[in-house]
């Protein structure tokens, strides 16, 4: 069995008395990964010791099996860092062709590189352009061209999606997946916590240094002990449907329900707001609830499933900032 | 060294990106010296400010160039007749010229290129001062060493490359411009080539060797410590202006030993070069100058220490750590 493309065996990192990393155990294949963390979570420490920049004070970090303290670790990275501190006086094009020489090509192979990244990342056409005037989508877009224009199997972002116009940001979006799909991996920082959801099933949350859920948000949802959600349901006002009044009686009596509201939906319509402790378990009663009465439910969703408030939720409320 | 770019057991690569047909072998990290260093020169030539500095820098040569020139140009001419100096007295026209040929010694003599190096100084300050905030100073200053560093490369390439920016610099206007004076001075000369030339084209690569690493680290030390051209500028004025006079008021002025010129690093330098050059002090600074052995001692130190302070300022690099 080949190693995984990225492996933290108890990675902990301190800055003087902060503890930025604790004892991280963490093991990644191919696909596409989000990491999502409130400011000073230890998001970029982390990708720092996954890309080698830096050593864990205690741990160790693996590129597929090979110890981020061996430099040729970091020729299977991509690292594309939240700074975008570049030589302004360059090119776009000469940049990257001295970060592809920084890799070990040689001048003609580093200039053909950094042409065909630039074109992945849809700058062709600015290849020119002297990197004081870019902005700074054009720049968040070079930073990723320098990542992967060694073709790494390990793509580390540090917020690759701050400061992208919505079109771009979809067309990054369709390059990771592509990437994804021919076997590389990837690991993202975001605090667009929507675009995680919307790009990977596979979601690390990051609190004080440590991972405290890995998995989609519906499995996140699934292991927090105390998971209270709140579920519309919609229906049509027909004879053969339940009034609201017949569900609430009913519900009164199941522990799988602690409140409801009614909610005034539309003409012909019914609706209501159910607050339940725990999704999984009120979503069971609910479906043989319906299934019993043969009631036709026009909408069941669950108020609270995005990843923003099922990230703010394990925070315990905490605000996500713009960047740890 | 190369190395292999994929290592045995990592995942095929198929065709990623479908932009990929790279199967050779990728040139181990002591290339990217190389790479860095043009990297830190391309910053420089692309303003305008070095190109202004580095031309008023080759006024000097301009000088000994064209000088040599003329002076061997005249030297050629008839040199029968004399010339007339004054009301009464008339020179022969060769003994006039040999005169002022050892006298400006534009003579292609160990002399000749001791003073070229000595007066290049304070434009080589003046670059530097530019050149340490531009190489090292602002990596320090933007954080930038993430580009760096998540590449196959350590801070023993990132500061031999940097380095090696600053040496060719320097030796762009000293070193260089020497052994051009050098060879014009054989041209124009007898075309002879004998141990004595040798001697002397090996004493001028040695003395800009001496120049380079007294003067590299400690520009590299300085520029990641200010970072910004104003406090370098004022750093390299302070070494080699404010320490060179307080040295000659406390030396030539109020008569305390010589050795307090050894805090003049330029001098030491030039010191150590007439050395190399196989010259002694001149006749005029032979007793205010200080002991050899103290000036080679501090142009010894002061790049050892500047590398400790190198090497503390990148242990508090974060991404170093």
């Amino acid at each position: 069995m080949s190693a995984p493309a990225l492996s933290l065996q108890s990675a902990s990192k301190w800055y003087g008395q902060l503890l930025a990393l604790n004892g991280v155990n963490l093991e990644l294949g191919p696909g596409i990964h989000g990491l999502v963390g409130a400011n000073g979570s230890g998001k970029t420490t982390l990708l720092r010791i996954a890309s080698g920049l830096i050593l864990p004070d205690e741990g160790h970090a693996y590129i597929h099996g090979i110890s981020t303290k061996k430099s040729r670790a970091r020729s299977l990275v991509g690292y594309a860092p939240e700074t975008d501190s570049f030589y302004e006086e360059y090119t776009i094009v000469d940049f990257l062709t001295i970060m592809a020489r920084l890799h070990g090509f040689r001048a003609e192979w580093a200039k053909r590189l950094a042409t065909r990244a630039l074109e992945k990342v849809d700058l062709g056409d600015q290849a020119k352009k002297r990197l004081r005037g870019c902005s700074r989508g054009m720049r968040q877009r070079v930073k990723l061209a320098q990542a992967i224009l060694h073709d790494p199997p390990l793509l580390l972002l540090d917020e690759p999606f701050s400061g992208v116009d919505p079109v771009v940001r979809g067309d990054l979006v369709c390059l990771f997946r592509k990437m994804a799909a021919g076997g590389r991996t990837i690991l993202f920082s975001s605090h667009e916590l929507d675009e995680v959801e919307r790009l990977t099933e596979d979601i690390l949350v990051l609190v004080r240094g440590r991972i405290v859920a890995v998995g989609s948000a519906g499995e996140i949802r699934q292991r927090l002990d105390n998971n209270p959600c709140r579920v519309a349901l919609e229906w049509s006002d027909s004879n053969d449907q339940p009034t609201l009044n017949d569900l609430v009686s009913e519900w009164a009596s199941w522990p799988e329900v602690s409140g409801w509201d009614r909610s005034l939906v539309g003409l012909g319509r019914l609706g209501c707001m159910v607050r339940a402790p725990r999704e999984g378990d009120f979503l069971n009663r609910l479906q043989s609830q319906v299934l019993r009465l043969g009631w036709a439910l026009d909408r069941v969703e669950n108020l609270d499933g995005s990843t923003r408030v099922l990230v703010g939720r394990i925070l315990g409320g905490k605000m996500l900032g713009s960047s740890s | 060294m190369t190395e292999p770019i994929r290592e045995p057991g990592s995942p095929t690569m198929g065709d990623f990106l479908e932009y990929r047909s790279f199967h050779g072998t990728l040139r181990g990290p002591t290339y990217a010296v190389w790479a860095i260093a043009r990297t830190g020169l391309g910053l420089l030539f692309r303003r305008k400010l070095f190109w202004g500095l580095y031309l008023m820098g080759l006024i000097l040569f301009f000088l000994y160039f064209f000088g040599q020139y003329l002076l061997v140009w005249a030297g050629s001419q008839d040199l029968g007749q004399s010339i007339r100096v004054g009301p009464f007295a008339r020179i022969p026209r060769k003994e006039l010229i040999d005169n002022l040929r050892t006298m400006l010694k534009m003579d292609g003599s160990p002399p000749m290129f001791h003073n070229f190096f000595q007066t290049q100084g304070s434009i080589v300050m003046v670059l530097f001062a530019l050149a340490g905030a531009q190489l090292v100073g602002n990596d320090f200053r933007f954080r930038s060493f993430p580009f760096y560093f998540s590449k196959p490369i350590g801070p023993l390439h990132y500061f031999l490359g940097k380095g090696l920016a600053a040496a060719v610099l320097l030796n762009l206007l000293t070193t260089i411009p020497a052994l051009i004076l050098f060879f014009q001075a054989w041209f124009l000369g007898d075309w002879s080539w004998n141990v004595a030339k040798m001697k002397l084209l090996f004493s001028i690569l040695g003395y800009g060797a001496v120049l380079t690493w007294g003067l590299v680290p400690l520009l590299l030390a300085s520029a990641s410590g200010l970072t910004r051209t104003i406090p370098i500028a004022m750093f390299w004025i302070f070494c080699f202006l404010f320490l060179r006079g307080i040295s000659e008021g406390l030396v030539d002025r109020l008569g305390y030993s010589p050795n307090w010129k050894t805090i003049d690093l330029w001098n030491d330098l030039g010191l150590i070069g007439s050395q190399i050059l196989g010259m002694g002090p001149e006749p005029k600074n032979r007793n205010t100058n200080p002991d050899f052995g103290f000036a080679l001692g501090l142009v010894l130190v002061i790049p050892i220490l500047s590398l400790a302070y190198l090497r503390l300022r990148l242990s508090k690099v974060e991404v170093l750590r």
